[in-house]
């Protein structure tokens, strides 16, 4: 079953980037992402056992963590934006690294939550060490949103 | 109709060059390398979102037919940068960090923050309190 | 609209000189990996306007696409490649080599 979604996946995004619509050209795309799907589908989706209406709520939830998100990547635009044209930079500034425990379990949980952090305001993800975040923070503020909201999102979206 | 979606692209282009222009100061200005990071790492993906869907907007508006497709390229364009854009600065910022550079702080002193959060209150694992030892021999040695 | 899409392209094309001097001057190797990383990131974006103004997207797209995609994996060869063999500055410290142990 996840075979033939990774097989779909990857037929559209064929389809979407050589933009032909005749047999031939139809046919050599789903003569390879066949022969794709079949050597390497085991590297999406990492957990087989779930069900697919879990994977379908999970989708669903997705778009509006992916809404807040942009409005937070905007919000730490303008952040870095004040900073960079602040008359003195090194008075803005407070860097420093910040580690915390996030809670989650699978790969793809943390990679969302990762990119995520490295994505909004003032933080940079340096190392995941199994459920240990070791974060770089530009400034005090930074530091302090950072812990309490982000991961408890990233947790409900992908909870059961 | 069309008028204004003209504008509103315009105005997309022109959102991102200005935050475009808040990196590039940033990359220029900040005073060690991984607030350098911090600019580069955001600034660029906002600004290359924002001026990919301004110009999605052009195409779809310019010519009819056969644009959508390529509009459909431009957002996937932006998408593929707003995936790997991140990890592309995570695995830099990695590299320097395993290398031993010391960020600057105010006091000439690093420093960390352990915050336990809400989730588990717990002391450091074996391998980030070895990699703080290193941190402060190599400081000591230099 | 073809002003504005020459103004938008010399003024990414501008931006990209204090980009060019973090290349230049650069304390550490990561420094100017980021920077070209950076440059390549709108050199994809400067493509498509580039097309736009040829009224040719549909050609310029895909190599922005092939230059995105190759710019990434240029920057993660070089991460890579920095962690594993040589220090960030330039002379090697034979006193920190213990400390990977």
């Amino acid at each position: 079953m996840y075979r033939a979604l990774v097989f779909l996946l990857l037929l559209i995004t064929w389809i979407v980037l050589s933009g032909l619509i005749d047999p031939f050209h139809i046919g050599l795309g789903v003569i390879s992402s066949a022969l794709v799907a079949w050597l390497s589908s085991d590297f999406l989706f990492e957990n087989r056992s779930a069900k697919l209406i879990h994977r379908l709520k999970q989708l669903a939830r997705f778009p509006g963590y992916l809404i807040w998100l942009l409005w937070q990547i905007v919000l730490a635009n303008i952040h870095v934006l004040r900073i960079s044209f602040s008359s003195k930079v090194n008075d803005q500034i407070q860097p420093q690294i910040v580690r915390f425990r996030s809670g989650l379990e699978t790969d793809f949980e943390k990679y969302v939550l990762a990119q995520s952090i490295t994505l909004t305001p003032g933080t940079v993800t340096l190392d995941i060490d199994k459920d240990m975040f070791t974060v770089h923070a530009i400034s005090d503020h930074a530091a302090e949103g950072l812990v309490s909201s982000m991961a408890q999102r990233v947790k409900n979206v992908f909870a059961e | 109709m069309s008028e204004l979606l003209n504008i509103f692209s315009i105005i997309l282009i022109l959102s991102g060059l200005v935050f475009f222009l808040g990196a590039s100061i940033g990359i220029l200005r900040f005073p060690d390398f991984y607030t350098r990071m911090h600019a580069a790492g955001k600034g660029d993906t906002l600004s290359t979102i924002l001026i990919m869907s301004g110009m999605a907007i052009q195409v779809i508006g310019d010519f009819e037919g056969s644009s959508v497709l390529v509009a459909i390229k431009i957002l996937a364009i932006a998408v593929l940068i707003m995936l790997t854009s991140p990890t592309s600065t995570h695995l830099l910022m990695k590299a320097g960090y395993d290398d031993g550079i010391i960020p600057v702080s105010k006091d000439k002193k690093t420093k960390i923050n352990d915050l336990g959060g809400p989730f588990l209150k717990d002391s450091l694992s074996e391998k980030s309190v070895a990699k703080k030892k290193t941190a402060t021999k190599k400081r000591v040695k230099k | 609209m073809d002003f504005i899409l020459i103004c938008s392209g010399i003024a990414l094309f501008l931006m990209m000189l204090p980009i060019m001097y973090r290349i230049v001057v650069g304390p550490t190797a990561i420094d100017r990996i980021v920077a070209v990383n950076v440059i390549g990131t709108k050199t994809a974006v400067l493509l498509i306007i580039i097309g736009a103004l040829f009224h040719n997207v549909a050609m310029f797209v895909d190599f922005a696409i092939a230059y995105a995609a190759l710019n990434f994996l240029g920057s993660l060869a070089a991460a890579r490649y920095f962690n594993r063999t040589r220090p960030a500055y330039g002379q090697v410290s034979q006193e920190g080599g213990d400390a990977d142990e």
